[in-house]
């Protein structure tokens, strides 16, 4: 592209300086703009060729939080070897949103990639700014121990010490491990800081000397 | 870690697995009070091992299986909460399958008022809480 734009100035410059005629600068421009043209259809069949290399890729849409449609980049060939910047910036931010967004969808090829473009903290951050929870079941066990010691202490005190005690000790053990993980969303937190929270309180009345 | 095929809980698939886990806890204590009540296990209380007096739910497990065999008054004199926890336990059993037939049946409805059934059901026990320790101190 700057090869052309010299040409064209130093013809310019030499019909200024009257070294050649009008005619002459019109074809000569003409000729260095279909040589160019060539030029760049070599350019486009060498990066045709280039997209060609790797093996083909299947990406595919899917619809965001908002319910959202987003397409996928117009990339049909991709190298996991030979990655250029122009393809990473292309798909990084749609691998990047699907594995927040709408991770059950992902392909294979896209799990490839993401696991080729992306570093674990990467991976684990995506997975921990979607909604809804990554560690469902244990959040809600952690709840319930959490519960189960305000009951033993509070209302049940049969089993106060064994009961209370084990159910204290998987909730505290469960909050840690869920708190922990760094892909832990941010419902997996408030579930923790709940249970935490009912022991907090469960421990409080105890040493306040609660009256059954 | 390595990105595997996988599936974020949503909220109202949480409020199921929660559902579903109550029902299972209870339907849990009423499998424990047939199976010490067969077996024997007897568990002894533990405050009252430790301070030498009954508790407010001493005699709760024998109370809640005369309940189970219908024989209520029995029941109220091995502990007077029998009669009030089985009829809980029995709400919350049909409670639970209710829900869990309609998001079988209508799982948009779920997904629209699983907000409002999260909240009845912290309402109720509250209330069920505060009832119990009103009228059994």
């Amino acid at each position: 592209m700057n090869n052309k734009i010299e040409k064209l100035a130093e013809l310019n410059n030499l019909y200024k300086s009257g070294a050649i005629t009008i005619e002459e600068l019109e074809n000569l421009k003409k000729e260095i703009l279909s040589d160019n043209n060539t030029s760049l259809n070599v350019n486009q069949n060498t990066s045709n060729n280039k997209t060609g290399e790797g093996h083909r890729i299947f990406l595919k849409s899917f619809n965001d939080a908002n319910g959202k449609l987003i397409n996928p980049p117009p990339i049909e060939y991709f190298d996991l070897n030979n990655i250029s910047n122009k393809e990473l910036d292309l798909i990084k931010p749609f691998i990047q949103m699907k594995q927040t967004h709408a991770p059950a969808e992902m392909t294979k090829d896209e799990i490839d990639i993401c696991n080729k473009v992306f570093s674990t903290q990467e991976i684990a951050k995506m997975n921990s700014d979607r909604q809804g929870f990554n560690y469902a079941a244990a959040g809600i066990i952690n709840v319930l121990c959490g519960g189960a010691v305000l009951y033993f202490i509070n209302v049940s005190p049969c089993m106060i010490y064994l009961g209370a005690g084990s159910a204290g000790f998987a909730s505290v053990f469960i909050s840690f491990f869920i708190l922990s993980r760094m892909d832990a969303t941010v419902g997996d937190k408030i579930l923790c800081a709940i249970s935490l929270i009912e022991i907090f309180i469960a421990i409080v009345l105890f040493n306040a000397g609660w009256k059954f | 870690m390595e990105i595997l095929k996988q599936k974020s809980i949503q909220e109202y698939e949480a409020y199921l697995l929660f559902n579903s886990m109550i029902m299972y806890l209870i339907s849990f204590v009423i499998l424990y009070v047939i199976i010490n009540r067969f077996f024997g296990l007897n568990m002894p209380c533990e405050y009252k091992i430790i301070y030498g007096h009954q508790c407010r739910s001493c005699g709760l497990t024998r109370g809640l299986y005369n309940c189970l065999s219908f024989h209520f008054k029995e029941a109220n004199t091995l502990n007077n909460q029998s009669v009030f926890y089985f009829l809980i336990i029995i709400a919350q059993i049909a409670f639970r399958l209710l829900i869990q037939f309609i998001a079988f049946r209508h799982m948009s409805l779920i997904k629209s008022k699983y907000r409002l059934l999260f909240g009845a059901d912290i309402a109720a026990l509250i209330i069920i809480l505060t009832f119990n320790i009103i009228m059994y101190g």
